[in-house]
C-alpha cells in the first residue's frame, strides 16, 4: 500500500502539473492516514525503543512523505486539513471515510513534522489562523459532540496553543547525571541551543505579534464555546437556562448583609432558591470540562502575562 | 447580557460561571473548576469591573467564602480542604478590602468564647482555620487577622480545650518548621517597616526585572514556575500523617490522581 502511494507521490510531486492538483484533492487524507500508521507511528516506537532498527522503507517513504510535504503550499495543507476537520465535526453524516481521531491525529502529526524538520515551513506560520479557525468549528459543532470528542478537539487545541506559545528567551539548562558534564559540554550545548534560538528568533518575533491579536480573539470565541458546553451538557435546557436562575440567586445575593459565615452558610443552606439540579449524566463530562477549564486557564493566565497561581493545583 | 449593576454588563459565559459557582450544584469537582476559571477572568483587567460590581453590590463572594469554609469541616475529605483552600487563598488575594480575611476573622471572633454551649463551635473553627493555615504556605497571603484572632485567645479564653487545640497546632507548626510565618506576622507588627524582610526568591525576580528591563514579560513565567506538585503532595501526606484527628477517623480518602488537576 505504502509503495502504490510513494509511486503516485513521485509521479505527482516530480513534473506532472497537469495531474497533481486533479487527484490529490481526492486521495490525500487516506495518503496521510496510511503515513500515520505505516510510517509515522512505527518510527515513533523506534526512537522510543533503541532495540529495533528503524524499518528501511518506512524511512524511506518518511523522506519521500517530508519532499511532498515540501512542495505542497503551506496553505493548501492547512486550509485542506481544516476543511475535512469541519466536514467530520459539523456534518456527522458526511461520506469521508475517517474518524474524528484519526483527523486529529494527523494534525498532532503535521504540527509534530513541521516542528521538528526545519525545512518544513508547512503550518509554523499559519498556526495562529488554524488555531482561531478549530475554535470557530467546535464553537459551532459542541452541541452534538460526545465527551470524548470534545476531549479530542480540546487536545488539539491544547497542542496548537502549546506550539504558539514559544518562548525566545527559554533556556531550560538540564544538569545530566552522567559523568562527562564538563564545562565544555555544557558550553557547546548552550551555543547549539542559542544558535537555533537565533534562527528561529525572527519567526518567532512575527509570530509574538500577530500571536497574542489571534489569542485576545480566541478567548472571546473560547468563551462562546465554555457557554454552549455549559449551556448544552450540563443542564436540561427546556427547564431552565442558567440566565433566569441567575436572576434568582441575584435577587438574594443583592440584599447586603453584614453577618457571619454560619449565619451565611445557613441560609445558603435553608433556601431552595439556590438550588441548581444538572443533569444526570454531568458526570461524564468531567474530565473534558476539566480539561476545558484548564485550557481556558492557560490563555488567560498568557494573555494576562501573569502564571496563574492556580496553576500551582 | 445581564446586568448586575446599572453599568455592568455580564456576558453568558460568566453568568454560567457565576452561577455553577454559587448554585446547589452537589458536584464539588465542577464547582471547584467553575470557580477557578472564574477567578482568573477577575484577575484580568478587562473584568475587574465585574470584579466590584459583585463586591459592592452583591454578597456573591460572601456565600461563597460561606460554603467554602464549611468545606474545611473535618467531615469532608482531604480533597475538599485542599481544593477549598486553594480557593479561598486565590479569592483572598483577588477580592478588594480583604473580604476573605476579614469575613474569617469575623466567624472566628463571633462565638463568645466566655459561653460554654458554644466553645465546640469555636473548636471547629479553629481547626477549620488549622486547615487553612497549614494548607497556604506556598501562597503570599497570610490570613494575618484570624491568625492574631486564633492567638489573642490564648489570653483571652478561660477554656482549657480551646487553649489545648492552640497549643497543639502551634507545636505541629514548630515541628513542620512552619513557625517562622507565625513569627513573621507577629514581628511585622512590631518593627519597623524598614526592616521588612523579603523572600530571596521576590529579590532575586526583582533585580532581574531591573537588569533586563527591556527583556519579554515571557521570561519572568519561565521563573514562576518554581513549584513542584510532588513536593506539595508530598509535604501535605507529612501533615495528615501528624495530625492525628486527620488519620485516624478514616475519612480521608486520598486519590492523588484526582488532586493535582491544576498541574500542566
Amino acid at each position: 500500500m505504502i509503495r502504490n502511494y510513494r509511486k503516485i507521490f513521485v509521479l505527482f510531486s516530480v513534473d506532472k502539473p497537469d495531474v497533481g492538483p486533479n487527484i490529490i484533492e481526492s486521495i490525500f487524507l487516506n495518503y496521510l492516514i496510511t503515513i500515520y500508521e505505516h510510517v509515522y507511528q512505527p518510527l515513533k516506537n523506534v526512537s522510543k525503543d533503541d532495540d529495533h532498527q528503524p524499518d528501511k522503507i518506512a524511512k524511506e517513504t518518511m523522506k519521500t512523505f517530508l519532499t511532498l510535504l515540501d512542495t505542497l503550499e503551506p496553505y493548501f495543507i492547512w486550509d485542506y486539513l481544516m476543511k475535512n476537520f469541519e466536514l467530520i465535526l459539523v456534518n456527522t453524516q458526511s461520506t469521508i471515510d475517517i474518524t474524528l481521531e484519526q483527523i486529529c491525529e494527523i494534525i498532532h502529526m503535521l504540527i509534530d513534522l513541521s516542528l521538528s524538520n526545519s525545512s518544513i515551513d508547512l503550518l509554523s506560520e499559519h498556526l495562529p489562523e488554524m488555531f482561531c479557525r478549530l475554535m470557530k468549528t467546535m464553537h459551532k459543532s459542541i452541541e452534538f459532540l460526545q465527551p470524548n470528542q470534545i476531549i479530542l478537539c480540546l487536545e488539539l487545541l491544547s497542542n496548537i496553543f502549546q506550539n504558539l506559545n514559544l518562548n525566545p528567551t527559554e533556556i531550560d539548562y538540564n544538569p545530566t547525571t552522567d559523568d562527562d558534564t564538563t564545562i565544555e559540554c555544557l558550553l557547546k550545548e548552550m551555543v547549539e541551543k542559542v544558535n537555533k534560538q537565533l534562527s528561529n528568533q525572527s519567526i518567532r518575533n512575527q509570530l509574538s505579534r500577530t500571536m497574542s491579536h489571534y489569542i485576545d480573539e480566541s478567548i472571546e470565541i473560547y468563551k462562546d464555546i465554555l457557554h454552549c458546553f455549559i449551556e448544552t451538557k450540563f443542564i436540561d435546557r427546556n427547564q431552565m437556562n442558567l440566565k433566569s436562575k441567575f436572576q434568582q440567586f441575584h435577587s438574594i445575593i443583592q440584599v447586603k448583609t453584614n453577618e457571619n459565615l454560619s449565619k451565611i452558610f445557613n441560609r445558603y443552606q435553608q433556601s431552595s432558591e439556590f438550588d441548581l439540579k444538572l443533569n444526570d449524566n454531568i458526570e461524564q463530562y468531567q474530565s473534558s470540562f476539566e480539561q476545558a477549564c484548564k485550557l481556558f486557564i492557560r490563555f488567560l493566565s498568557f494573555s494576562s502575562k501573569s502564571m496563574s497561581i492556580l496553576l500551582f493545583f | 447580557m445581564f446586568l448586575v449593576s446599572d453599568q455592568t454588563e455580564f456576558d453568558d459565559c460568566l453568568i454560567d460561571l457565576c452561577t455553577l459557582s454559587l448554585g446547589k450544584i452537589n458536584h464539588f469537582s465542577f464547582q471547584i473548576l467553575a470557580l477557578s476559571v472564574l477567578i482568573e477572568l477577575f484577575k484580568h483587567n478587562r473584568n475587574r469591573t465585574h470584579l466590584f460590581a459583585l463586591t459592592n453590590e452583591t454578597d456573591f463572594f460572601q456565600y461563597i467564602i460561606a460554603y467554602l469554609w464549611e468545606y474545611l469541616n473535618e467531615d469532608y475529605t482531604c480533597d475538599f480542604h485542599k481544593k477549598s483552600t486553594m480557593i479561598l487563598a486565590n479569592l483572598e488575594l483577588i477580592l478588594p478590602m480583604n473580604l476573605c480575611e476579614n469575613l474569617i476573622s469575623k466567624q472566628l471572633s463571633f462565638v463568645d468564647i466566655y459561653q460554654t454551649q458554644n466553645y465546640l463551635q469555636t473548636i471547629d473553627d479553629y481547626k477549620r482555620f488549622f486547615q487553612l493555615w497549614n494548607r497556604t504556605r506556598q501562597f503570599s497571603c497570610s490570613f494575618q487577622q484570624p491568625l492574631i484572632q486564633v492567638l489573642s485567645s490564648l489570653k483571652q479564653t478561660n477554656q482549657n480545650c480551646i487553649k489545648n487545640i492552640i497549643h497543639e497546632w502551634i507545636t505541629h507548626c514548630f515541628i513542620r518548621g512552619d513557625i517562622c510565618r507565625i513569627f513573621d506576622i507577629l514581628l511585622l507588627m512590631l518593627l519597623h517597616s524598614d526592616t521588612t524582610r523579603i523572600p530571596i526568591r521576590q529579590y532575586n525576580s526583582s533585580t532581574e526585572q531591573d537588569s533586563t528591563s527591556n527583556s519579554n514579560v515571557d521570561h519572568e513565567m519561565t521563573f514562576a514556575l518554581v513549584f513542584d506538585d510532588d513536593e506539595l503532595e508530598d509535604e501535605n501526606q507529612g501533615e495528615n500523617e501528624i495530625e492525628p484527628e486527620e488519620t485516624d477517623d478514616g475519612k480521608q480518602v486520598k486519590n492523588k490522581n484526582e488532586n493535582v488537576f491544576f498541574s500542566f
